[in-house]
């Protein structure tokens, strides 16, 4: 059953289009995370979801619940956290608590209590919220998120400012959630290893468009372990490898970098194949799968988004993107380093 | 259903309301108000009552003087004074409301309270946890109509205390004028309360909302005193100024005999700025995403 969905969802922000036409489909029992780069249309969407923004077009359901009054009383089983932690910061951790749950018309201290115990937070801590460090607030809004014992969960950026041990934590406690208690969560993250680690299927955003959704057996296919070689004359190499491999199943990555993903030649084979063709190698070594670079690849590559948007993080991993065929001048040299030299 | 979940957002509201530190403070500073209004009525009357009189005939000037040249005081002017202090005591009974500025302080509660609820996230959470945009507007609309009440009444009664430690006469007629008085001054505070509210749900954050109804108010009353002015020396008619927003106050507060356009105004046109201020503000916010 599809507990959240969304069809040909469109909103534009003074007539900057930041959902086109986005139609998601979250089942019930998944862990759902949403990719994309910021400015991607995540947030809108989630907010979209909650009510929070009015969709220019398009149809929501949750549950079914299509009209406005009907989509009201669905979103009473959603807890949520969106954008920065929503909390009093001139109230405790327990009223902040009260405050939510009164507006529900849940009353058992006892149970608020609970939760924050179970988030880590000591129920009798007087100290106001605004002395709280990122991780408290953080873990603060995950309770508050779980008053009234939600079926959905949907979470924008959840483990932002949390430490090595709160980011496990929250993980294994959203998996608690929704393996035992079968809690739905839609989840948008940046730390997209953290997010693989949690989510069974995916939706990624690029430039307000939904560009593909995944399960994690397709994501998994789709990224495949490889041997990365850098070597000192990619002309060279590039010959080397077209003799010996039959199959042409290759990346050219930047600063004379291959990705050989034909692992029927193991890593020795590859090391004296170079050395017989007198081929200068830099180093090598075997990669695991990687996820980060496969929904990068996905999310268009660090030219498909919104370049006023871009995060440092994807700059950074874009020395990761494989080169695409283009990417090769006439001569077959790397044109995309020569792109970045010249820049 | 639907009326419960009212009562369960107001209860949040009110909750909230509750924990701001700036409730109780306004309400000592009321106090301090107050207090102050009444020493300067006693220390009045008490300085009529020393008042050196003398008998003796004003010189052309109109003066008598002591031997140090200061100047003594006739009968007539001591009586001046006492009637006058007497009124201000009286008059500050009557005016218990407008006396404790609760219109100045209910803004800057409300800007507060609202403003918060904005910047914090929490209307965001509650609208995104099915609580309705309607109720949410209305549950604040509510708990700042009992904060302008709980106000009220608190400056009556402590007008009424500090009153009756030097009383001035006060009949049953006098009682009457009280309870219209005060009725009035919570129309009034109701309708200037709703604009506020307006303005908090149209700024969205404590800060703006404050500036925003301080330049209102400032700026409300520069250009009302100039086209008094400008009428003044013209000879217009000036009766259509105290139909004008936050206009109505001095009216509310006076113990005088109210004519027809001044009841008008202090009636009816409260509850035309509290519609207006409602359906400004409440389109808006059912109109506009939330941050």
């Amino acid at each position: 059953m599809n507990v959240l969905e969304t069809k040909d969802l469109t909103k534009s922000y003074r007539g900057k289009v930041v959902l086109d036409n986005v139609s998601v489909t979250v089942r019930e029992g998944e862990i759902y995370g949403l990719v994309g780069r910021n400015g991607a249309g995540k947030t809108t969407l989630i907010r979209a979801l909650l009510g929070l923004a009015r969709p220019d077009s398009g149809e929501i359901a949750i549950n079914g619940a299509r009209t406005i009054q009907e989509l009201e009383e669905e979103r009473k089983k959603i807890g949520s956290i969106i954008d920065s932690p929503a909390l009093a910061l001139h109230l405790n951790a327990l009223d902040n608590l009260k405050s939510i749950a009164f507006s529900m018309g849940q009353r058992d201290v006892s149970k608020l209590k609970a939760l924050l115990e179970r988030v880590g937070l000591e129920p009798a801590d007087p100290m106001k919220v605004k002395n709280f460090s990122l991780g408290m607030k953080q873990r603060l809004a995950i309770a508050i998120a779980l008053i009234g014992d939600p079926r959905i969960l949907i979470l924008d950026e959840p483990v932002n400012g949390l430490d090595p041990a709160g980011i496990y934590e929250v993980r294994e406690l959203l998996k608690r959630l929704n393996q035992e208690d079968n809690i739905t969560i839609l989840i948008s993250s940046h730390l997209l290893s953290e997010l693989s680690k949690v989510a069974n299927s995916y939706g990624v955003l690029a430039n307000g468009k939904l560009v593909k959704e995944l399960r994690s057996e397709d994501v998994e296919a789709l990224s495949r372990p490889y041997i990365k070689v850098v070597v000192g004359d990619l002309k060279a190499a590039l010959s080397v490898v077209t003799e010996n491999y039959t199959q042409q199943d290759f990346d050219i990555l930047p600063y004379n970098t291959l990705a050989l993903y034909d692992l029927s030649k193991d890593i020795s084979f590859v090391a004296t194949m170079f050395a017989n063709a007198k081929v200068p190698v830099l180093n090598i070594c075997n990669c695991d799968a990687d996820l980060e670079s496969t929904f990068i690849s996905l999310m268009g590559g660090s030219h498909g988004a919104n370049d006023a948007h871009d995060e440092p993080v994807f700059e950074e991993l874009d020395v990761l993107r494989p080169l695409q065929s283009n990417d090769l001048n006439a001569d077959g040299e790397n044109a995309k380093k020569e792109d970045n030299d010249e820049k | 259903m639907r009326n419960k979940e009212f009562a369960y957002t107001l209860s949040s509201d009110l909750f909230r309301l509750k924990k701001l530190r700036s409730v109780f403070v306004g309400l000592i500073l009321m106090f301090v108000i107050i207090f102050l209004t009444y020493a300067v009525c006693w220390i009045g009357m008490n300085l009529a009552t020393r008042m050196d009189v003398t008998e003796d005939t004003p010189g052309e000037d109109g003066i008598v003087v002591d031997e140090n040249d200061m100047p003594l005081f006739s009968q007539q002017d001591k009586d001046a004074m006492t009637a006058l202090f007497d009124n201000l005591n009286r008059e500050s009974l009557m005016g218990s409301g407008a006396v404790a500025s609760i219109e100045f302080f209910v803004m800057i509660i409300v800007c507060i309270f609202v403003g918060k609820d904005f910047s914090n996230g929490t209307v965001r959470l509650m609208v995104s946890r099915g609580t309705s945009r309607v109720h949410t507007f209305f549950s604040k609309w509510v708990s700042a109509a009992l904060l302008v009440t709980i106000y009220s009444v608190f400056a009556l009664i402590m007008s009424g205390i500090l009153f009756s430690f030097k009383p001035t006469p006060f009949t049953g007629r006098d009682f009457g004028i009280l309870m219209r008085c005060f009725s009035l001054e919570w129309l009034v505070n109701i309708s200037t309360m709703s604009i506020f509210l307006m303005i908090a749900f149209l700024c969205r954050s404590s800060g703006s909302s404050l500036g925003v109804s301080i330049g209102f108010y400032v700026v409300l009353d520069i250009v009302l005193s100039v086209i008094s002015t400008v009428l003044q020396i013209s000879g217009g008619n000036m009766d259509w100024l105290i139909f004008m927003p936050l206009q109505q106050m001095t009216i509310a507060s006076s113990s005088a005999t109210l004519g027809a356009t001044e009841l008008c105004a202090v009636i009816i046109m409260p509850f035309v700025y509290i519609a207006a201020s409602i359906g400004i503000g409440l389109a808006t916010f059912l109109k506009r995403d939330i941050k």
